[in-house]
């Protein structure tokens, strides 16, 4: 295992090319051991592509560093990896014990200490005694702590994820979720993983990676991805967001004042965006971060708004809301009290704190990866 | 789930498959000079002249119609025989199923020449299909099945049943069970969903094991040679006479090659159909 | 609603008598007392087995059917691995039209296949019946082992192997210890289509015995000349060995792959 804060996995420009296709492109990137990277994006994003590089199933232009040692030379068996796939792959002909074990039997240990070190990796996943039983007879969930555990024993340099968790249920993907997260705690293995749900990936990760066409968008902690998205795809990618485009009006200390053209004005926070006046810009707010108020005294800053639907979510209610141009946005209440008091029809004011608006410059900023965004 | 190959650019499949093309270029060596050996006239040099002495003669044509007549009529009675015992094995009960797939494999792995010899037993003179009917004054003498063309014809009705089977099941047990259900819950009894729904579907396996038995029959050796006694050969048993026995490996290699090449355009024509045939069921 | 009408039964049942029948009339006849063939049998008497035994040429022959089978079916069960594995595991161009060259033996007719190498190996000079066997066998079973075996491979996911390798396994070790035990039953059936395939070979086999001959030559030949219960005696040996091994195969790994 490494030492705490040195980098257990860094890529250097990663390329890989099918024909004249781009499966990835110039993607860099440092992970700090013991901390679990998630890799998210749509299908065909590159992300399973990225994840097989370190593992050394594709040919790639670039370097893949393991613990500071460049793989370029260095076999995929060799590379000290535990990888979970996405169907398991358990050996079908071997029981849960010689699945387990496989890898240090390969290892050249001694069965005595194959075996405990079985039993050991079991108790961690929470299988105790299955030894005995074939890999074929098992459930999904079992299967999946059956292959973390193979993956887990031979104590990797670094663990592999590919989807790990779309192969079960609700109810199961979100017991595992937290397995997974109690598992890699306990033992510091530095993790990749990858997946599109985003729960999941904000759930799970310390650090997220948003990838698009072969690209790397994104790179930050869960709430920074969330919360300050660098280009228009993330933002409408990971969570909801009501895009609308808009014109600065005025630059007021640390705020800026954005005019929606026919729907209203809002504040948005300046931050470091190059923001000047006549300036068309791109503006996505999120439903969560929507306060949905009763009309009463005038608002300079809030937009008015009928309630045009209500659909009861079991978390929250989420409120369709007709904006005065006659189109739509969503918003969240989770607040029961404040919800009853919206029926359909209802006017009233949309108000949104200007730090949660998230501005792009230039307009018409939907879905362009690598468009101008905020560092 | 596999994952899309990319495609391979360094020598390995090449390698790994020098063994298999090896042997396959052995083969094809042999076809080549065959063919060589088939444009050698009397004389040593080069001509067409045995493919024109095969072609011209009515005695040599009468073998090529004769194969193909009976290949002709045995194949479609084979069909009748085949279809519904590959019918009843895909739709029948397990233990049932196992019964006829063994049965049939057993039919499969036995050697061609054991089977032949076994009707020769049931159909000569004093074979179990003679011996009873004569006892029973049914009939005033035996039937003459061996030596004649119906022997013949029997044997090349039973002994490729397989042929015909496997296909046909393998197709029929691969037809989703629900388009039947579907089918009888608009309204359809069970004779029209055969007809209407599994028959046309199991066509592409029933194409199979046509071309398979008519190919079968066209080229049988064993079962002309031992239940026709010499007296009902066919184009096989043609080729290795002139070859073995009256030793003119030129002849022999002209009508070699012409059997071939019909082979080879059946095959090519069925081939095309069974596409038309996809592409029109989509 | 039966699930199969009357008609089809009816003829299945025919089917059956048709395809058993004959073979019982054999087993039976082998059996007989008498000098002749006969259904039934006069007198059981198991004479015409040891006549089998007595004859130096059945024997000669069996070894000889023997040594080819064995040696045609594990040459083309690892040609059929290696072309399988080519074939399933990599793309590359022209992967269709290999795969149709090495299916091409079976759409040639037995005897002009055995022609063609007697002339082949006459010209070649090869006088020797084990190669020139040796290779028309190999040539007619290896068809069947990349077919059988590459239907095997195509159901067995790549992540198998990736699995195993991740894990600490070289290629080879992953296939030999992963793979090939997974794909049991395309091996079983590849090995039994090979066997049999070189095994009971006569159409083409006859025009290559030179200095050795097979059993279904010997065969053939005796069932011409003579009219006794002989070949009665070996064809029921046959039969009863196939079963054997029929009911083997379905115990060990079940006949769908056989049956496809």
């Amino acid at each position: 295992m490494n030492s705490p804060g040195s980098h257990a996995v860094r890529l250097d420009r990663v390329s890989v090319y099918y024909g004249d296709v781009a499966a990835l492109s110039d993607i860099s990137l440092d992970l700090p051991s013991a901390e679990i990277l998630a890799l998210l994006g749509p299908s065909g994003c590159g992300k399973t592509t990225l994840l097989r590089s370190v593992a050394g199933f594709v040919p790639h232009r670039g370097e893949v560093y393991i613990g500071s040692r460049p793989m370029a030379r260095v076999p995929s068996h060799r590379r000290n990896i535990g990888m979970v796939f996405q169907d398991y792959a358990l050996f079908p002909h071997m029981t849960v014990a010689q699945n387990i074990g496989f890898g240090l039997r390969m290892r050249g240990l001694e069965r005595a200490a194959i075996l405990a070190q079985v039993a050991e990796a079991l108790a961690l996943v929470g299988l105790e005694g299955l030894q005995e039983r074939m890999a074929r007879q098992l459930s999904g969930g079992q299967q999946q702590r059956v292959a973390l555990a193979r993956a887990l024993v031979i104590k990797p340099t670094v663990l592999l994820l590919d989807e790990p968790l779309s192969a079960l249920d609700r109810k199961l993907r979100e017991e595992m979720r937290s397995e997974i997260k109690r598992i890699q705690r306990h033992t510091g293995v530095t993790t990749i993983f990858v997946t599109h749900d985003q729960d999941e990936a904000l759930a799970l990760a310390d650090r997220l990676a948003l990838m698009h066409g072969g690209a790397l968008l994104q790179l930050g902690t869960p709430e920074e991805v969330y919360r300050r998205p660098a280009t228009p795809f993330v933002a409408e990618f990971l969570g909801a967001a009501n895009a609308r485009e808009a014109v600065c009006r005025e630059l007021r200390g640390e705020f800026a004042l954005l005019e929606l053209p026919g729907v209203g004005m809002i504040r948005a926070a300046r931050r470091a965006v190059a923001l000047a006046p006549q300036q068309r810009v791109s503006v996505f707010i999120r439903p969560e971060r929507i306060a949905v108020v009763p009309r009463a005294t005038a608002d300079p800053h809030a937009l008015p708004a009928t309630v045009a639907a209500r659909t009861y979510l079991g978390r929250h209610l989420e409120f369709t809301l007709r904006l005065e141009d006659a189109t739509t946005w969503i918003a969240n209440v989770a607040d029961e009290v404040v919800a009853s008091s919206l029926g359909v029809g209802t006017p009233v004011f949309l108000k949104v704190e200007p730090d949660n608006v998230i501005v792009f410059a230039g307009a018409d900023q939907r879905c362009e990866p690598g468009s101008a965004a905020i560092p | 789930m596999q994952r899309a190959l990319p495609t391979e650019r360094n020598a390995t499949p090449l390698l790994l498959l020098l063994p298999g093309l090896l042997t396959i270029a052995v083969f094809f060596a042999a076809v080549v000079t065959t063919g060589a050996t088939s444009l050698l006239d009397a004389q040593g040099g080069w001509s067409l002249q045995q493919y024109a002495r095969f072609l011209s003669d009515g005695f040599y044509r009468d073998f090529v119609w004769r194969s193909f007549r009976i290949a002709g009529y045995c194949t479609p009675i084979t069909l009748l025989l085949g279809y519904p015992f590959a019918y009843t094995m895909s739709r029948s009960s397990p233990p049932v199923r196992l019964t006829l797939t063994l049965v049939l494999v057993v039919q499969f792995f036995t050697s061609y020449i054991v089977r032949t010899y076994a009707l020769i037993l049931v159909l000569g003179n004093n074979g179990i299909i003679n011996r009873p009917l004569l006892f029973l004054g049914v009939i005033g003498r035996p039937i003459p099945l061996l030596f004649h063309e119906a022997g013949v014809a029997i044997a090349l009705i039973l002994v490729p049943l397989p042929f015909m089977i496997f296909p046909i099941y393998s197709v029929l047990k691969n037809i989703e069970p629900n388009l039947a259900v579907a089918a009888a819950s608009l309204g359809a009894n069970r004779t029209r969903t055969f007809w209407e729904v599994t028959f046309p579907l199991s066509l592409p396996g029933v194409l199979a094991g046509i071309v398979l038995v008519f190919l079968f029959d066209l080229t049988a050796y064993i079962m002309p040679g031992m239940l026709g006694g010499g007296y009902f050969n066919m184009i096989a048993n043609f080729i290795q006479e002139q070859a073995m026995a009256v030793l003119d490996k030129r002849f022999a290699s002209a009508i070699s090659i012409v059997l071939l090449l019909v082979t080879l355009l059946i095959l090519y024509v069925i081939h095309v159909l069974g596409s038309r045939l996809r592409g029109a069921s989509g | 609603m039966r699930a199969v009408g009357w008609f089809a039964r009816s003829v299945t049942a025919l089917v059956v008598i048709c395809m058993l029948v004959p073979l019982i009339v054999v087993v039976g006849a082998s059996l007989g007392g008498g000098n002749e063939i006969a259904f039934p049998p006069n007198g059981l008497s198991l004479r015409w087995y040891a006549n089998v035994f007595e004859r130096q040429r059945f024997l000669t022959a069996f070894q000889f059917s023997l040594l080819l089978a064995c040696a045609a079916t594990s040459l083309s069960l690892v040609i059929g691995l290696l072309c399988s594995v080519a074939l399933v595991r990599y793309r590359f161009v022209g992967r269709d039209a290999v795969a149709n060259l090495l299916n091409s033996p079976l759409m040639v007719p037995q005897v002009v296949l055995g022609m063609a190498l007697l002339i082949l190996f006459s010209q070649a000079a090869i006088v020797s019946s084990l190669i020139g066997l040796g290779a028309l066998h190999l040539i007619l079973a290896v068809p069947y082992t990349v077919r059988v075996l590459s239907a095997a491979l195509v159901r067995l996911p790549v992540s198998l192997e990736e699995a195993a390798v991740i894990h600490g396994a070289n290629r080879l070790a992953a296939f030999a210890m992963i793979t090939m035990p997974n794909m049991k039953p395309g091996l079983v059936a590849a090995t039994m289509f090979a066997f049999v395939t070189s095994f009971d070979n006569f159409t083409a086999s006859q025009f290559l015995v030179w200095d050795r001959t097979t059993l279904p030559v010997e065969i053939y030949a005796y069932a011409m000349i003579e009219s006794d219960p002989t070949v009665c005696a070996i064809s029921t040996m046959l039969i009863i060995a196939t079963v054997a091994i029929v009911v083997l195969a379905e115990r060990w790994v079940g006949l769908e792959t056989v049956t496809g």
